[in-house]
């Protein structure tokens, strides 16, 4: 909380000293406003154990909202801004993004406070309109590789090698949260969907218990950073990688202060590929690490392997696209496939229609239906 | 026969306000400053989009928009962007929250977009052809 305020102040203070020296400049304050508000529908089918937990397997209503300010009283500095409401929230994960940034030139952007790791491309699909789809890729509601946003200092920039090739790099540093098997989606099941493929069926009741047990806690908060490399050709194509790590983590039990501190090793990498051209959008990535918590109680490594695939083509209003999405885990493997269909006629309205099927050795395949309608503005 | 009167009546009045809309041409300006006199339809996107940032002396370019409810944006957008201005914004939308970029300012009338042209060194601009842009530099399109 603390924190939050600090640096809401020294964005504030830092706005306030630039508008006293700008009187004489050209550049008047740009403020830009956008957002949306996502009604959502989901079913989950052939999955009874979720019913037996939860009590329920469909749902209707509003998933997702959020709303971005920019403003920008110079030309160099930028003040962003998102609060989004989605269900199971807490309040600091409300405010999404707020931070500043200082533009020295393209080759050199420095930004602080809150922001998306920018590790990934699935981590800015947390946003509905950036996401083709409904449900947000594993990558994000999972976060067994690399957290969704980080509290902390962030450098970027594109050095150009010719008319159509440049390189970007991008490197942050900080304090994040795990939100690992938190709920998230209408029913709580995404996000959850781990512990489900990883549990035999019948534990499945008493892991929640346990997960919902430590979550009436702190969720644990680490320090890290992370690093992306790589190349763009034209607007179309970018071809990467990316590096993540981490040595501290911060965890708290249920109703207790003391913090305790605890030496860890995380150790996470991958590839990304985006080609967008013409209509034909495919992103595509591999990601592989380890969590290697080096105390005298817990020293087994976990080693992680994630593959993300997605494609998409536009035909005027609709877009179609399938994703697929494997992920060998700790204990068990398992993938998701995914169906759908995007349909924009207006700016201002959006209609996703998704399907699911997940598959996995040890349990009965079972599937989940999205609907969704965004209202942007 | 009052009743087809009125019929008549709204059909011209539909396909006036139809033929109106489509007839509102427009016209780009630059900065009087820039040495730029023609641009290709490809061009101009690439800068109404901030695909390309730069004039080739290396000057800023800065895009300045009418508001989303004009005509002749409309037309702009059609003709030189390929797309509505539905989906022009829906761009815009996606490059603000990833980040990327933010969309050019937007302004309420030609004059406004003349004065901010006339104003800023690397701006470019689009008015309607009737537009008196004497004070700035008209650009052919190749």
């Amino acid at each position: 909380m603390k924190k939050f305020i600090l640096i809401f102040a020294f964005i504030i203070g830092t706005i306030q000293m630039i508008n006293a020296q700008e009187t004489n400049e050209e550049w008047k304050t740009q403020t830009h406003v956008t957002g949306y508000l996502s009604l959502n529908g989901e079913y989950i089918h052939n999955l009874p154990v979720f019913k037996d937990v939860k009590g329920r397997d469909i749902g209707l209503n509003i998933g997702e909202a959020s709303v971005l300010t920019t403003i920008k009283p110079l030309e160099k500095l930028k003040i962003n801004s998102v609060v989004t409401y989605k269900p199971k929230l807490t309040w600091e994960e409300v405010i999404t993004e707020i931070s500043g940034e200082w533009k020295f030139n393209e080759k050199f952007t420095t930004k602080a406070g809150r922001f998306l790791l920018p590790l990934h491309p699935a981590n800015s699909q947390y946003y509905a309109p950036m996401n083709v789809g409904i449900a947000l890729p594993m990558f994000v509601t999972n976060q067994p590789l690399f957290p969704l946003s980080m509290n902390g200092l962030n450098i970027n920039g594109d050095i150009s090698l010719s008319n159509n090739i440049s390189i970007h790099y991008n490197l942050s540093g900080g304090q994040y949260t795990k939100y690992s098997k938190k709920e998230a989606g209408l029913l709580g099941f995404f996000g959850r969907d781990g512990v489900y493929m990883n549990n035999n069926v019948e534990k499945v009741n008493e892991f929640i218990q346990q997960v919902e047990s430590k979550q009436n806690g702190i969720y644990p908060s680490y320090f890290g950073s992370g690093g992306k490399l790589a190349i763009h050709i034209g607007d179309y194509l970018e071809i990467g990688g990316a590096g993540f790590f981490s040595t501290e983590k911060l965890s708290k039990q249920p109703n207790e202060t003391t913090i305790f501190k605890t030496d860890i090793e995380i150790i996470n990498y991958g590839t990304n590929l985006v080609f967008d051209y013409n209509n034909l959008n495919i992103k595509a990535s591999a990601w592989f690490g380890n969590e290697t918590p080096n105390d005298a109680q817990h020293f087994d490594t976990y080693n992680w392997e994630m593959y993300y695939g997605e494609i998409a083509y536009t035909f005027n209003t609709v877009t179609p696209y399938s994703k697929i999405e494997i992920v060998n885990g700790r204990l068990k493997d398992w993938q998701r496939f995914t169906l759908g269909i995007n349909y924009r006629p207006i700016f201002e309205t959006t209609f996703k229609v998704e399907y699911h099927r997940y598959l996995q050795e040890y349990v009965d395949d079972f599937n989940i239906f999205q609907v969704a309608i965004i209202y942007s503005f | 026969m009052k009743f087809i009167s009125k019929i008549v009546l709204v059909f011209i009045f539909i396909a006036g306000s139809i033929m109106y809309a489509n007839g509102q041409e427009y016209k780009i300006i630059v900065n009087s400053s820039n040495t730029v006199s023609s641009l290709s339809n490809k061009e101009v996107s690439n800068y109404f989009l901030k695909k390309k940032t730069r004039w080739s002396n290396g000057t800023k370019i800065n895009p300045v928009d009418l508001s989303s409810s004009s005509v002749i944006r409309k037309n702009f957008s059609k003709n030189i962007h390929k797309k509505s201005i539905g989906q022009v914004r829906a761009f815009w939308q996606q490059s603000v929250f990833s980040g990327k970029a933010s969309p050019p300012p937007e302004k309420k009338n030609d004059k406004a977009v003349i004065y901010y042209v006339k104003t800023k060194k690397g701006a470019i601009g689009y008015v309607s052809k009737n537009a008196n842009t004497k004070e700035v530099k008209l650009i052919t399109i190749k």
